[in-house]
């Protein structure tokens, strides 16, 4: 390959890049840095499998069908958010703070659920208004979570467990 | 005397300058610095970084450390800074030898050293000046024959490259590679002493089990007392899901924007050059390996999923410049003047704009610790969240002793066993439950305490403690 050959490859793949690059690094999905993966705390993403909080998860069904079109806001404080824990019982996770449409559906509450959550009989509580209440849930899966179902589409959820 | 070393002494003098600039006087988060807090801290303490470890970098960065000058933060960061330099210096000192004429030699070194992606690094406490030198002298040694050392240092280096940073593994094709100036594969001989070599560096490693067993220091990631946690360490399994952890379009996207960095890094006069040297006759081990070492990491950054992920361009930079270095002494005669004036110019002209890009003299970090750490209540327990807040209130906290009654928890690391051990170490007076160490056990263990958060992506908030314990 001769000189001039070479000089125009090498200015044709220079005009290339110089209309076609950009400037910004696209990010991965999830947040990544040498803690590992970041707990998300604002909303999480979608893609038809719920809003993941990285300890909880909320997937809402509306007319049979998967919407993302609701905000999920975690707080360090939940017995501030929850109205406390029950006598002789304890927060076991963040709170989360659900506001789903105006519609009827289901919203379907997983939270990661450890040995120790096990161990300490860890539920499900939900604050509907003013109403604080124990939602039946099935516990399943690898790693372990535990799951409910309700049909308020708006509401604050925590995992409350034993105190000793 | 002084005319022999005119062309090193003006890229030293130069980059000193530029750095010297823009260097951090303390802890920083500039530059994608966040890690800062964790090698300084880890350095100083007799501590361990998060994975894998970083050896050598520890061992290094606390001699800088011992100087008599600036803050703690300031003496790595100018650790960074000497490295970097000195990989100039080695790039320039390896095209001499490569018959690459003084001037042009000294256009890439400054080039190389004036880069905003290298100089950002230089200017910070990172990892990447120290992997820049270190490989520059690794694929030297690999393209020179009869250099002191021999197959046995070729080994050393790639063990000491691959003791500072896991993606010297890219380069492990080359070490099996017969040293120049034949092609083909070492002979047997040749490998043993190679692979002697390179446990000699790798050996490195055995200074973090050390560290663990008698130091204990607070940043001792993975606690690697046990062939368990040292693997958990070493092989960074934290981090084994990120490779190809982006979607195809992210990908794509990245890929134009190599092209994108490369112009940024060079101009388009040394990109123009850089592509040009590549077909110019360059011996064909210096091809084959720059081109491997190319694509490998521009391809790794692109398909690893940390969202920081072009920081892993930095080799691909490093031989790119010998590219260009290639490409001037290659352009005809009559239009190398010019190609060599317009870099320089280039050089020149956009040095002073890349200062506000790379200038790591940031006081955020400095303000974080200066904020959080003292209007902590007494004897509270701090949790942090994101690599910035965490490794600040580390720095802070560990290495400048600074509230010592505090507790301070990475609630990212609350599910790692080793971290509950550190814990309980470090803070003998925490109450932590056998049953487990999530936060709400931690709070519930120790009612009397205020419990503090603060988190990265929430650095500004007023109040960030429980108005009572």
């Amino acid at each position: 390959m001769n000189r001039k050959t070479r000089l125009m490859i090498a200015a044709i793949v220079t005009i290339i890049l110089a209309i076609t690059a950009t400037t910004v690094w696209a990010g991965s999905n999830k947040k990544t840095g040498s803690l590992g993966y970041e707990i998300h705390d604002a909303r999480g993403t979608c893609n038809g499998a719920g809003v993941n909080m990285g300890d909880a998860t909320f997937n809402m069904t509306v007319a049979g069908k998967v919407i993302c079109t609701f905000n999920v806001t975690r707080t360090k404080v939940p017995n501030a958010v929850m109205g406390g824990a029950p006598e002789g019982r304890v927060f076991r996770s963040d709170g989360f703070i659900v506001e789903g449409p105006d519609a009827v559906g289901m919203l379907e509450v997983c939270f990661s659920y450890s040995p120790q959550d096990q161990e300490k009989n860890a539920e499900i509580y939900a604050l509907f208004g003013n109403e604080q209440a124990v939602l039946p849930a099935v516990i399943s899966g690898t790693p372990t979570q535990i799951c409910a179902a309700t049909p308020n589409l708006s509401g604050t959820f925590a995992l409350i467990g034993d105190d000793n | 005397m002084l005319k022999k070393h005119l062309h090193s002494l003006t890229l030293i003098a130069t980059l000193t300058v530029c750095y010297a600039v823009t260097i951090a006087p303390g802890l920083t988060w500039a530059n994608g610095g966040a890690d800062g807090g964790d090698l300084i801290t880890a350095a100083a303490t007799g501590g361990i970084a998060h994975p894998s470890g970083y050896p050598l970098y520890l061992l290094l960065a606390r001699a800088f450390q011992l100087l008599p000058i600036g803050t703690l933060a300031f003496r790595t960061n100018l650790f960074s800074a000497v490295c970097t330099g000195l990989a100039a210096l080695a790039l320039q000192t390896f095209l001499r030898r490569q018959q690459i004429s003084s001037g042009i030699a000294l256009i890439a070194g400054l080039a190389f050293g004036l880069a905003p992606a290298i100089w950002s690094q230089a200017v910070i406490s990172e990892v990447y000046g120290l992997q820049s030198l270190l490989l520059i002298l690794f694929v030297w040694e690999m393209l020179e024959e009869n250099l002191p050392g021999g197959e046995w240092m070729r080994g050393l280096l790639f063990g000491l490259t691959l003791s500072n940073h896991l993606t010297a593994l890219l380069l492990f094709p080359l070490l099996l590679l017969r040293a120049a100036p034949q092609l083909g594969l070492a002979r047997p001989g040749d490998l043993f002493r190679r692979g002697l070599g390179c446990a000699a560096g790798l050996s490195l490693y055995l200074t973090l089990w050390i560290r663990a067993v008698w130091l204990q220091a607070p940043v001792n990631w993975g606690n690697p007392v046990t062939l368990e946690n040292f693997w958990w360490l070493v092989s960074g399994r934290l981090y084994a899901s990120y490779p190809f952890d982006i979607s195809l379009a992210e990908a794509g996207l990245r890929l134009r924007t190599v092209g994108g960095l490369l112009l940024e890094q060079f101009t388009i006069p040394g990109v123009l050059l850089g592509i040009y040297g590549l077909f110019s006759g360059l011996p064909r081990r210096t091809l084959l390996a720059t081109l491997w070492i190319f694509v490998c990491f521009a391809g790794f950054a692109t398909f690893y999923g940390s969202y920081d992920s072009q920081v892993y361009l930095i080799p691909a930079y490093l031989v790119f410049v010998i590219w260009v270095a290639y490409g001037i002494q290659d352009i005809p005669q009559k239009l190398a003047k010019p190609a060599v004036t317009l870099i320089i110019l280039g050089l020149l002209v956009r040095a002073p704009f890349s200062i506000p890009t790379v200038n790591a003299n940031t006081p955020q970090a400095e303000q974080f610790g200066a904020q959080y750490i003292a209007k902590a209540p007494q004897n509270a327990i701090i949790f942090a969240s994101g690599d910035e807040a965490v490794f600040a209130l580390w720095y802070f906290h560990y290495a400048v002793h600074q509230r010592p009654d505090t507790v301070v928890i990475a609630e990212a690391l609350l599910p790692y066993g080793w971290y509950a051990e550190n814990l309980a170490h470090t803070y003998p007076s925490l109450r932590l439950s056998v049953t487990g160490t999530s936060r709400y056990e931690i709070i519930g263990q120790n009612p009397g305490r205020f419990v503090c958060y603060v988190s990265s992506k929430n650095l500004n908030q007023a109040e960030f403690c429980n108005a009572s314990p």
